[in-house]
C-alpha cells in the first residue's frame, strides 16, 4: 500500500491550523500587535546613544585622527616653543629656596676665602723667590739668548750674562724644590 | 530610499506570521510572543544590515529562526511548565486550553520539536510562517529542490512519530 503525501499534507495541515488557531484565540492577533508595539516604543526610547565604539570603524578611525590634528599636535607645538624655557626657570627657582643649595653656595664662599688667607700665609721667602723668579724671566725674554755648557756656564760670552743665567737656573730649581714641598706640606697638614 | 522606521512598520506586518513562525519552535503562545518580540528588537537593532529591500520578509525570517535557535537552546524553555501550570489554574475548562493540552496536540508538538533542526527550519517556515518554496530557499540559502524534499521529509517523520506514540 502506497501512501498518499496529499492525505500527509492534509493531516499536518489541520494539526498546524489547530494549534495556531488555539494560540491565537488564547491571545489575540490585535493584542499582539499592539504588546509589540509597546514594547518597540519603549526600546526605543531607552535606547543608548550611540557612542563612538558603534559607529563604523571608518568614523570611528576619521574622529580620532580629527582629535589627533586638533589637540595634540597644536599641545607639542605649545610644548617646543615655551614649555622648555618655563621649565627651566620653574626648576631654577625651586632649587634656589632649597637649603642644600644655599649650603653648597655658602661652603664655596668659605673656601675662597680660606683659600685667599693660606696664601697670604705663604712663607715670605717662597714668595720672595716667586717674585724675584718672575722678574728674571722677564729680564730673560729682553737678554738675547745663549748657549751654555754642561756646568751651566758661557761657552764663551758676557760674565755678567753667564752669572745671571747661573743665578736664575739655581733660583728656578730652587722655587720649584719648594713650592713641591709646600705642597705636600699642605697636602699633609689637610690630612 | 527608505528610513529605518518605516521599513519597521513594513516588517510589523509580518507579526502575525513571525508569530506563528515561533510557536512552531515552543509549545505555548506565551513563548510564542516573547520570541516574536525578541525577534523584532534584533530585527531592529540590526536594520542597518538589511540590503535587499525586496527580501525583507526572507531577512525577517532568517532573524526569527536564529533568535528561536538561540532561545531554545538557551533556556530550555525552563518555565513552560510553570507558565502551564497557570493557564490550568486561571481557567483549566475553557476550551483553547482544553486543546493545547490534548493528547493529539502534544504528540504533534513533540513530533515536531524531534524533528533535525535542517527539517524542522523548512517544516516550520513552510507550514508556521505560511512562505513559498522560493522564500524559504531565499531565507535559508538553499536551493528550492532541497526545500521541497526537506519538506516531504519532515512531513512524514512527523506522521512515523505520531503514529509511534500512539
Amino acid at each position: 500500500m502506497t501512501k498518499n503525501p496529499k492525505d500527509d499534507a492534509s493531516q499536518i495541515a489541520d494539526c498546524v491550523k489547530k494549534d495556531t488557531q488555539a494560540a491565537f484565540d488564547i491571545l489575540s492577533e490585535k493584542e499582539l500587535r499592539i504588546r509589540l508595539e509597546k514594547r518597540m516604543e519603549h526600546e526605543l526610547r531607552n535606547r543608548p546613544p550611540q557612542g563612538l565604539f558603534r559607529l563604523k570603524w571608518s568614523w570611528a578611525f576619521a574622529g580620532a585622527l580629527t582629535f589627533f590634528l586638533l589637540v595634540t599636535i597644536p599641545l607639542f607645538i605649545l610644548k617646543d616653543s615655551a614649555g622648555e624655557h618655563k621649565a627651566h626657570t620653574a626648576i631654577k627657582n625651586f632649587l634656589q629656596g632649597t637649603p642644600g643649595v644655599q649650603s653648597l653656595k655658602e661652603w664655596r664662599e668659605l673656601n675662597r676665602m680660606v683659600l685667599s688667607v693660606k696664601r697670604e700665609a705663604e712663607p715670605s721667602f717662597i714668595r720672595q723667590m716667586r717674585r724675584s723668579y718672575d722678574q728674571t724671566q722677564r729680564e730673560g725674554l729682553t737678554t738675547p739668548s745663549v748657549v751654555l755648557d754642561q756646568t751651566g756656564k758661557d761657552s764663551g760670552g758676557d760674565s755678567d750674562t753667564s752669572e745671571k743665567l747661573g743665578r736664575m737656573i739655581r733660583e728656578r730649581s730652587i722655587y720649584r724644590f719648594l713650592s713641591k714641598y709646600s705642597k705636600h706640606f699642605e697636602e699633609e697638614k689637610n690630612g | 530610499m527608505k528610513n529605518s522606521s518605516q521599513v519597521m512598520e513594513e516588517l510589523m506586518d509580518y507579526s502575525n506570521v513571525v508569530f506563528r513562525f515561533c510557536l512552531g519552535f515552543v509549545r505555548n503562545p506565551w513563548d510564542a510572543e516573547e520570541l516574536m518580540q525578541e525577534t523584532y528588537l534584533r530585527a531592529l537593532k540590526n536594520i542597518h544590515t538589511l540590503r535587499d529591500m525586496k527580501r525583507k520578509k526572507e531577512w525577517l525570517f532568517r532573524i526569527a529562526r536564529n533568535t528561536c535557535l538561540n532561545m531554545v537552546k538557551r533556556r530550555k524553555m525552563y518555565d513552560l511548565r510553570l507558565r502551564e501550570m497557570d493557564v490550568q489554574r486561571e481557567n483549566p475548562d475553557s476550551p483553547e486550553r482544553q486543546m493545547i493540552h490534548s493528547e493529539q496536540h502534544l504528540r504533534f508538538k513533540d513530533s515536531v520539536q524531534n524533528l533535525p533542526t535542517k527539517l524542522k527550519d523548512v517544516f516550520l517556515l513552510k507550514e508556521y510562517g505560511l512562505l513559498t518554496c522560493g522564500e524559504i530557499a531565499s531565507a535559508l540559502r538553499i536551493k528550492e529542490g532541497t526545500v521541497m524534499s526537506r519538506l516531504n521529509r519532515a512531513r512524514e517523520t512527523i506522521l512515523e512519530h505520531m503514529k509511534e506514540q500512539l
